[in-house]
């Protein structure tokens, strides 16, 4: 509840309801003292104007007066002032029992949604983001309700804010105040429910910022506008394909598989619009942009591509989809601008490895490769990148050592396409296998994760197996080829992309899980199966 | 003869206090009755005038400032 100060004006049962009870009772005994020396007034003036008699008749009737203030009148301020404190008390735990209620159902309603905000600049999570008065541009840093208001508060400057998910102010029909307006709040909301119509200006339409930056002294806008948040880090040593990868899967995802579903998509802002159209032109000429690792220490090491996913009978709330890019030094040379906080609540992982990176993979195919190929052969090895990176989340989550990492894991080999390597992981390789034991082998994807396994293994990567299937309990072998050719060489033809993401987001969200099928994923590739888990 | 004037005597006696208790009983009837039109009246003046001024303190603190 909202415990900081805020710029606005506290409930009327918090702040002024106070004050105006003790006033009145201070008034009302005020006023009663007035009275009785207004009586004693008459009787001076009695005893000096009138005669004996007429003065002892108001002099009786002026102490019986007087008596009568000072007796029964006290008594009876006493009790108004008591029947006015119960009557204040009354309504006051009605307010308070009312924002306890609307700010239980707010945060329920977010937890519940797993709706978050996630800053696409310093990567924090928060629950609230500060919210701005659209009038007076002031900070609102825990819009819900509290002692300010339990539906709506008003700013300092007048403005009247919602402060739940479920309230939205209109206020061409809001005149009242005070006691009235509580009331009416309680009331409506009480009897009627959830009232929303498009003039009415939800919390979600209010402009935010993200508390995190701003405590570090920027203003990082946010326009997460109460949605669910999909974040999938896209991690993997330099030159592997990254950016590649998101290129095609952010393209054909949006160009594609929006569109195949009647959803919508709709940019987050300005800045990833410009990114799209950067991502649209590098798969249309078949490049890829190189991921910076600014050396300015105030910017990000990673960039998110961040948009909505939209359907109203589908996504309620809408969906936001941040894919981290994050630059392949972070993971060779173990430095980066900011802590990627992301690993703490991100709903699944992208690791992509470059088969050729691996000695006895090269060794086998180098000759096959085109010098566009060897060129772009991410050289760093992928132990490595793989223990910086698992060192990376257990600085983040916090976890030790030993205990498993519960968010998906799609490890990705990537650049298939080169020196004819889909021979041994491609969609023939994978019909072949099928073909000799279809009861085993029943799934499409759960062989392709079989095949990638076993090619690292045949390949002296079973240390990196190891460390895969002992830190994630839950991962998922890939093959793809973003580009789908040699870089520079036309528009891309990416293969496999979508289906990693598409597992991940599945995994990630049970309303894409119903609503995104396009390919069979059992719960757990057989190759996992039997493998021992340690205790989590 | 002096026994008929005794007796009208102790009767003389008789009426007297009877109307001197009666005309106590009168006025003590009368004292009460007025202390008691006196009291309800103080009570309900009293009552009155706190009532008044608890409502107009009400009006102007809790009503008018708002």
């Amino acid at each position: 509840m909202a415990t900081d100060p805020q710029p606005a004006k506290k409930s009327y049962y918090f702040d002024k309801g106070y004050k105006d009870l003790g006033n009145t009772v201070k008034g009302a005994w005020q006023r009663n003292f007035v009275s009785i020396g207004e009586y004693k007034d008459n009787i001076k003036v009695s005893k000096s104007v009138d005669d004996t008699g007429v003065f002892i008749f108001k002099l009786i009737l002026n102490l019986l007066a007087m008596i009568g203030v000072l007796v029964v009148g006290s008594a009876i301020t006493l009790v108004l002032s008591t029947i006015n404190i119960a009557i204040l008390l009354v309504f006051m735990a009605i307010v308070y029992i009312g924002f306890t209620i609307a700010w239980t159902t707010d945060r329920i309603y977010l937890l519940r949604k797993r709706i978050f905000t996630a800053c696409h600049e310093c990567k924090e999570k928060s629950l609230i983001p500060i919210y701005i008065c659209p009038n007076c541009k002031e900070k609102h840093t825990n819009l819900t309700p509290g002692v300010y208001g339990i539906l709506e508060r008003t700013c300092n400057c007048g403005k009247i804010l919602p402060t739940t998910f479920f309230y939205g102010v209109d206020e061409t029909t809001r005149k009242t105040s005070g006691i009235v307006k509580e009331l009416c709040i309680v009331i409506t909301t009480f009897f009627h429910g959830i009232v929303t119509t498009p003039e009415k200006v939800m919390r979600r339409d209010l402009e935010a910022i993200c508390p995190n930056c701003w405590h570090e002294g920027r203003e990082t806008k946010l326009t997460d506008r109460e949605t669910v948040p999909i974040c999938i880090p896209v991690v993997g040593g330099r030159s592997v394909g990254k950016t590649a990868f998101i290129n095609a899967f952010s393209r054909d995802f949006i160009e594609k598989v929006i569109p195949a579903k009647s959803w919508k998509y709709d940019p987050y802002n300005d800045a990833k619009i410009d990114l799209y159209k950067e991502i649209i032109h590098d798969y249309q000429t078949g490049n890829t942009r190189l991921t910076k690792r600014p050396t300015d220490v105030n910017e990000a090491s990673s960039v998110s591509f961040s948009f909505f996913v939209k359907n109203d009978d589908v996504f309620k709330p809408e969906r936001l989809v941040h894919v981290y890019d994050i630059a392949g030094e972070v993971f060779t040379h173990n430095s980066e601008n900011e802590v990627q906080k992301q690993y703490e609540y991100c709903h699944g992982i992208v690791l992509i490895i470059d088969p050729f990176s691996i000695p006895s993979v090269r060794n086998k195919y180098e000759s096959d490769l085109t010098l566009e190929d060897i060129a772009g052969i991410g050289n760093a090895d992928i132990n490595g990148i793989v223990n910086s990176f698992l060192i990376k989340i257990r600085e983040v989550t916090g976890l030790s050592d030993r205990k498993m990492y519960s968010v998906p894991l799609a490890v990705v080999i990537n650049k298939v396409d080169s020196a004819g390597l889909f021979n041994e992981l491609g969609e023939d390789s994978v019909k072949a296998l099928m073909k000799t034991d279809p009861e085993k082998y029943n799934n499409e994807m759960d062989v392709y994760d079989y095949l990638c396994r076993e090619f690292l293994r045949y390949n002296g990567m079973e240390s990196f197996l190891n460390s895969i299937t002992i830190k994630f309990k839950n991962n998922r072998f890939f093959v793809c080829s973003a580009i789908g050719h040699s870089r520079g060489k036309g528009v891309y033809k990416p293969e496999g992309v979508m289906e990693p993401m598409e597992w991940l987001f599945r995994q990630a969200d049970s309303i894409m899980d119903r609503n995104w099928q396009d390919t069979n994923f059992t719960k757990r590739p057989f190759a996992l199966k039997g493998i021992e888990e340690p205790g989590v | 003869m002096a026994e008929e004037e005794l007796i009208g005597a102790v009767i003389g006696i008789v009426i007297v206090i009877a109307i001197v208790i009666a005309i106590i009983y009168i006025t003590v009837l009368i004292l009460s009755a007025v202390a008691t039109i006196a009291a309800a009246s103080g009570a309900l003046w009293g009552s009155g005038t706190a009532i008044a001024n608890y409502s107009k303190s009400f009006k102007v603190n809790m009503i008018d400032s708002n």
